[in-house]
């Protein structure tokens, strides 16, 4: 009996009848804005998720201080879903890339929450480190 | 069963070159042996991390039978929690085993490290690419 490669028992699957070719994921739960819960934020205030054809389309707005306030857009690099046989989209990963600093976006659903990860780095030589937080946007 | 070995180590930059003209980062939080808080996990069971020619390395095990998966080693990128800190505690690695690509997004929350994994599929094989998240306790060494 045939099974698709896989290092985690959680990705096993039979492919007796061959595998199918259809495993694109539905992203309208993640689309919309979405406002950090925290309005004393300091990092991403906002998130607007949209979708551009079949691709999702990521703007994050940030508070501002030492960080640009708008970010511009980018597209989601991949959507995720919950499981291997998901056909919604709970989750994208994003990078953002501007003169003082990159930043890469972990972005999944829980509870009705968009709970966003982002890993930056600053390029502004001041010294300072780079640093993973984590928020939690609702609609 | 046919299972697959991480093909390489991949992602991750040293950390005095990782983030070039910041703070360098103190891993030590990091660093050791994180297993999971459920034995019955299907997914990752155990996250090495260490430090290894100026880098960070982490080496996680998926749960396969009769034994783990090990997935070798991949550097990873460090994190501190604000731009003021210099304590790690988070860091970014990256598995690209050919059939399937892995994000490993690590962060430490009241002591145990939680870890999210971003599966990208790339052989056809019909599954859908998918998230999870699971938590670990670190193990005394």
């Amino acid at each position: 009996m045939p099974h698709a490669k896989h290092v985690k028992a959680e990705d096993e699957v039979d492919l007796t009848n061959g595998g199918a070719d259809d495993h694109r994921l539905d992203p309208a739960a993640m689309l919309g804005t979405w406002l950090n819960t925290n309005a004393t934020s300091r990092g991403i205030t906002r998130v607007v998720l949209e979708a551009r054809g079949e691709k999702v389309v990521m703007h994050p707005y940030v508070a501002g201080g030492s960080l640009p306030a708008d970010w511009g857009e980018a597209e989601a690099e991949s959507l995720y879903g919950s499981n291997i046989t998901a056909k919604q989209a709970i989750g994208m990963v994003a990078h953002f890339k501007l003169e003082t600093m990159e930043a890469e976006i972990q972005a999944n659903l829980n509870q009705g929450l968009l709970v966003v990860g982002s890993f930056t780095t600053l390029l502004d030589g001041s010294g300072r480190s780079c640093y993973f937080s984590r928020e939690f946007f609702h609609q | 069963m046919e299972s697959a070995k991480a093909s390489r180590i991949s992602g991750g930059r040293r950390i005095l070159d990782s983030h070039p003209g910041g703070a360098a980062i103190d891993p030590q939080p990091l660093v050791g042996t994180w297993m999971n808080t459920n034995t019955g996990s299907r997914g990752i069971t155990k996250v090495s991390v260490s430090t290894k020619d100026g880098g960070v390395v982490v080496r996680a095990f998926g749960a396969c039978e009769p034994s783990p998966c090990d997935w070798g080693e991949s550097y990873a990128d460090v994190f501190a929690d604000d731009p003021d800190s210099i304590e790690g505690n988070a860091f970014n690695a990256f598995y690209d085993f050919g059939f399937m690509e892995t994000r490993l997004q690590a962060h430490i929350r009241q002591g145990l490290l939680v870890v999210a994994k971003f599966d990208r599929f790339k052989d056809n094989s019909g599954r859908a690419n998918y998230f999870s998240k699971e938590f670990f306790f670190h193990a005394a060494e």
